[in-house]
Formats: C-alpha cells, sequence, structure tokens
C-alpha cells in the first residue's frame, strides 16, 4: 500500500503546482509559511481523558489558491513532531508534514482584517521514532509506527493585513488521527489529538 | 482542472487516511516460540502498554521465562526475582487453603459462614438459606463486589479495611436499603447460588473465615501450607515483606503511564487480593497446579474441578470465555483439555492460565494495568497450547 500514498501525494503536488502555476496571474496565489505550537496528546485507545501532554512544533511552507468568493485551498511541505509523553517513557514521531486543506474566509483587497477557518486533513510521512526510557536511553522505533499517517485537522483565526502583499494569520486548531502505530496484534492502537496556535505568514502574488 | 481536483478532495482524503492504516502486521506462526513473543510484546512495551512485562511459560515440562521494558529498578527488564503484585490471583491461593481445610476435615464447601463468625454477625440469608463457603469461593453469594459502594474512595477504604469492617458490612448489608439495594431487600438477598456476581468482598470474609477456623492470620496460612512447601519466598503480603523485598517491587503506572501511588496493603482484604510474588515463585505455584501428587497438588487440583455451570447461573463470567467456575478458577473445556484462569490487577496486573490435561501454563505479570497484556497474554497461551 504504500507506493498507492506515494502515488496519490505525487497526484496532489502535481496537481497543487500545475494549478498554481496556471492561475498565478489571476492574483489568487499566495505562498507563505507557517510555524505552529501544539500540545500532542498521545494514548492507548482513547480510553481514559488523563494524557499527558507536550509542546511540540510545526513548520510548513505553504500555497494557497483562492477560488469561488470566499474559498481557497491550502497545500504545503514542511514539519512536525508528535510525542507519546508519559512519566515512564518518551516516544518521539518525527514527520514530513503535508497539509491538504479547505479554508473559508477571505481578505478583501479592501479590508485589514478578516476571520478564516478551515478544515482538512494532515497528511505524516515518517522520518524517525525513537523511545527514550527512564534512564534516557534511547531506541529506533521506526519499525514499530506507521509511515503514513495522517490526521483530520480544523481551525479558526484572524487574518490581517500588513502591506499590500503580506498578511499574517494566526489560528487555533485541533486535529485528532488514529494508527500512529504499525503493530495491531493485540488489538492495540496508538491515537493523538493535536490542540495548537499557529502563525501565518504569507505573500500574495499580484 | 481545479474544479475537477476540489471536486477530488474528499476521495483524496479518505483514501489517504485508509492508507494510513496500512502495515497492521501479523505475527508469522512458523517463528519459534521466543521470536513470537518478542514480536508480539516488544511493540506493545514501546508504547507502553505495558510498560515492562514478565512472562514465563511451562511447556513440556521446562520452564522458559521472557523479559521486556524497563522496570524502573535499574537492571533493565523485570528479572525473574522481582515482585509484583499479584492483585485477584490472591484468591485462588485461598480457594487451595479452603479446599485443604476441607480434605483436613476442618470445614465444609457447605458450611454456612454464620457457623464461623462471631454472634455479633447477623449475615444476610435467602429464603432462610444462608451463605456458604461454596457461594463465596464461586462469587455466588449474591454479595456487592466490594465492601461499600463505589462512591466511596475504595482505595483509602481497602488499606485501612480491619476485620471488625466485615463483621459491619455483612450487619449493614441486611440493614441498610442504599447502597445495597441491588443486592439486599431487608435482610433477604436477592439471590444466593444462582447468579455468578464478582466479589472482592466475599472472597475476603473467605480468607477470614479460614483465618478464624484455624486461629492463625491468613498470611502465615500462606506461608506455612502453600510458599514453604513450594519454597516460594517472595510470596507475601506487602506487609510481611522485608526492605530488600520491597525495593525489588518496580513502579507501577496506569493506562496512559501516569506513576500510580495506590496502597498496597490490602487489610482485611489480603485473601482477595492482597499477595505479592515473583516469576520465580508463581512457576513454582503454576507446575504444583499442573502437576505433582503432594497433599497441596491434590487440594489445588480439588479447586480446578467445576461447581457451577455458565448455563445453571444467571450471570455471566466476567466478560471472558469460561465455560465453568471452580474454586475461584475460571475454566474452560476445550474438547477433552481443561484449561484454567485467573488474573489480577490494582497497581500491577497479572495474569495465569494453564492447560491441566496438556500441561502447558503461562504466568505473566506486567507494571501497567491495561486491557492489552491479557489479551497478549491469551494469544501468546494459544500458541504453546496448540
Amino acid at each position: 500500500m504504500a507506493w498507492l500514498s506515494r502515488i496519490i501525494l505525487i497526484i496532489i503536488l502535481i496537481s497543487a503546482g500545475e494549478t498554481g502555476v496556471r492561475l498565478y496571474a489571476q492574483e489568487r496565489l499566495q505562498i507563505g509559511t507557517s510555524l505552529q505550537i501544539h500540545n500532542t496528546r498521545m494514548l492507548v485507545d482513547y480510553s481514559s481523558t488523563k494524557v499527558k501532554g507536550a509542546y511540540r512544533p510545526t513548520n510548513v511552507l505553504f500555497a494557497e489558491f483562492e477560488f469561488g468568493k470566499k474559498l481557497a485551498l491550502h497545500s504545503g511541505l514542511g514539519y512536525t513532531m508528535m510525542t507519546q509523553n508519559s512519566d515512564a517513557f518518551k516516544n518521539d514521531f518525527h514527520y514530513l508534514a503535508l497539509p491538504l486543506y479547505l479554508k473559508f474566509g477571505r481578505l478583501k483587497d479592501d479590508k485589514r482584517m478578516a476571520f478564516t477557518s478551515f478544515i482538512g486533513t494532515d497528511i505524516h510521512y515518517l522520518l524517525k521514532a525513537s523511545h527514550i526510557g527512564e534512564d534516557g536511553t534511547k531506541t529506533d522505533i521506526k519499525d514499530y509506527a506507521q509511515t503514513f499517517h495522517s490526521d483530520l485537522t480544523g481551525g479558526l483565526g484572524i487574518k490581517i493585513r500588513l502591506s499590500e502583499r503580506f498578511s499574517m494569520e494566526s489560528m487555533v486548531s485541533i486535529s485528532y488521527g488514529t494508527n500512529i502505530n504499525e503493530y495491531n496484534a493485540a488489538l492495540m492502537d496508538i491515537n493523538n489529538l493535536n490542540t495548537g496556535f499557529r502563525l501565518n505568514l504569507s505573500y500574495k502574488f499580484k | 482542472m481545479m474544479r475537477r481536483f476540489i471536486s477530488l478532495l474528499p476521495v483524496i482524503v479518505i483514501l489517504l487516511n485508509l492508507v494510513s492504516c496500512e502495515g497492521e502486521e501479523t505475527i508469522d506462526e512458523s517463528l519459534p516460540l521466543e521470536q513470537k513473543i518478542g514480536q508480539l510484546i516488544e511493540p506493545l512495551v514501546v508504547f507502553g502498554n505495558p510498560n515492562a512485562t514478565i512472562i514465563g511459560i511451562i511447556q513440556n515440562g521446562e520452564r522458559s521465562i521472557y523479559s521486556y521494558g524497563d522496570a524502573g529498578l535499574g537492571s533493565g527488564p523485570p528479572l525473574p526475582n522481582t515482585i509484583f503484585e499479584i492483585g485477584s490471583i490472591t484468591k485462588t491461593y485461598t480457594a487451595t487453603l479452603l479446599s485443604q481445610f476441607i480434605m483436613e476435615g476442618l470445614v465444609s464447601l457447605d458450611d454456612p459462614i454464620d457457623m464461623f463468625l462471631p454472634d455479633t454477625v447477623d449475615p444476610p440469608i435467602f429464603n432462610g438459606q444462608q451463605i456458604s463457603l461454596r457461594h463465596l469461593v464461586t462469587h455466588t453469594s449474591g454479595l456487592p463486589r466490594e465492601i461499600y459502594n463505589f462512591d466511596i474512595d475504595f482505595n483509602i477504604v481497602w488499606s485501612e479495611l480491619k476485620d471488625e469492617d466485615l463483621y459491619a458490612f455483612l450487619n449493614d448489608i441486611s440493614r441498610q436499603a442504599y447502597p445495597f439495594d441491588d443486592y439486599t431487600n431487608g435482610n433477604e438477598l436477592k439471590s444466593l447460588g444462582t447468579t455468578f456476581r464478582y466479589s472482592n468482598v466475599g472472597m475476603a470474609i473467605l480468607g477470614h473465615i479460614l483465618e478464624l477456623v484455624s486461629g492463625k492470620k491468613y498470611e502465615e496460612l500462606v506461608e506455612e501450607r502453600i510458599c514453604s512447601e513450594l519454597n516460594m519466598s517472595d510470596t507475601k503480603a506487602y506487609t510481611d515483606l522485608t526492605q530488600e523485598q520491597k525495593d525489588r517491587i518496580p513502579k507501577a503506572y496506569n493506562l496512559n503511564q501516569y506513576e500510580q501511588e495506590l496502597p498496597r496493603d490490602m487489610g482485611a482484604y489480603v485473601g482477595t487480593g492482597g499477595l505479592l510474588s515473583t516469576m520465580d515463585d508463581m512457576m513454582n505455584y503454576l507446575e504444583a497446579n499442573m502437576e505433582g501428587s503432594s497433599l497441596l497438588s491434590q487440594s489445588m487440583k480439588k479447586c480446578h474441578e467445576g461447581i457451577y455451570n455458565e448455563g445453571e447461573l444467571d450471570g455471566q463470567f466476567p466478560g471472558r470465555e469460561a465455560d465453568a467456575i471452580g474454586m475461584a478458577w475460571l475454566i474452560s473445556y476445550q474438547g477433552s483439555d481443561t484449561i484454567l484462569w485467573h488474573d489480577g490487577g490494582y497497581n500491577h496486573l497479572s495474569y495465569m492460565k494453564f492447560n491441566t490435561t496438556k500441561k502447558v501454563g503461562i504466568v505473566a505479570f506486567s507494571n501497567t494495568v491495561t486491557e492489552v497484556g491479557p489479551r497478549a497474554v491469551n494469544t501468546i497461551f494459544d500458541w504453546i497450547n496448540e
């Protein structure tokens, strides 16, 4: 199944790129960088609400194409990290992140501010995974984690114009995903629930 | 192109989510047992479910011990002499003691508990019939699961429980409605000998009755009648452990790997879940349950005989596969094979399962109370029981 996911990713990237280039002249394409700090909470089966969180970063370079009156397609590529945090150990997961969002709300040329929101999925490709024991011993656990993993995500924010071409967007977001772990023979499933705050700085081609 | 892409977006998202579910590996059944167990347990330990575990197996008369994770005692994985709570497996010790008392003619299975308790205690009855030792050891007494309603902090109550609290409970359940209205109507039980209802307090009362009959503390009975014969020097109640033994107890974690600080002194609940043990000791206990002709082994084998079949009782066995209940043991019949098991969980998790016909068995301990551990142990048992 790994080959299928790679093909899908390539299609998405090519489609987004081709579309972006073709519509460049229509002044609807923005590029930017997104910085996020999220509280990552990972646990087994979500059978309890008491979970130890850990603040981790996400950094994504993105492109956003506006269409319709208020909609935009947001995608990009970057890095994110999640951690299963506990009193006994930590499991760190480092991912290549590919967001794919449908955004609502547009900052019109004659406005300084707009409310925005988004829903979509964060696709993660596992780069590295480590188990850090109580005594600090680090073990590679990449084989025990899913190579591809995706979260359903959504968020709300405010977009503020900084200049004719630059704008800044601050957002709160929430994402949920399952199947962090590869291995399921004992019917164990590691899930994640992330709540985050992000700042997007974007440049609009005119 | 763009519209097509947008319309395909939901499909792509769903596909990606499906793709992310790939790779649910299955274990190659042809691998040697040690590799299979490693493939099963190691990933669970990585994700803290359980965090540290030790598994002991007796198969073809040989013992094997497999250990994973970090017990947090400075020596990596749990050792054969690492001390864990055996929790409710203690009930099988209580049942073994009862079986010995029956063999020695000290008590009879159908003796009413009223015979042994002080005159000040007035246990509830059912249609004029009294609760008997048979009812207590098979969880059919109609008594509640715990001594008091769970609205009360049972973690505190357990560690402070005295024998007098057991007496007060038996009197209270006869005289008070709430919180016992599910169990009694006035001083009448709502069922007796007809419904399976797992009762920690019932087994604690049985343990105390054995003390009254023998004039010895429960811990002494276990030591004299079971542990000394089986060379189990590390199997004791928490209060009887030396400091050196207490230093061999790993930290305990809950499902989400928060360190647990629950009391280990079970007070008057000792006969229902108050013992601790090691893998070395429990291997001796497992072996004695499966083999041997000593009086002790004979008393254990009496506990393996089904007393109530599932169809005879209203209540289901506690969410697991069982065809009958013997003296504390849950029993499954597979063809001509008899399989017995019991688990335990408070701070630590314990599990013991064996086939008395094939003489194969497994004991597992972990320092994390989780549902996954028993499932994995059942998988391993199926491998050795093939």
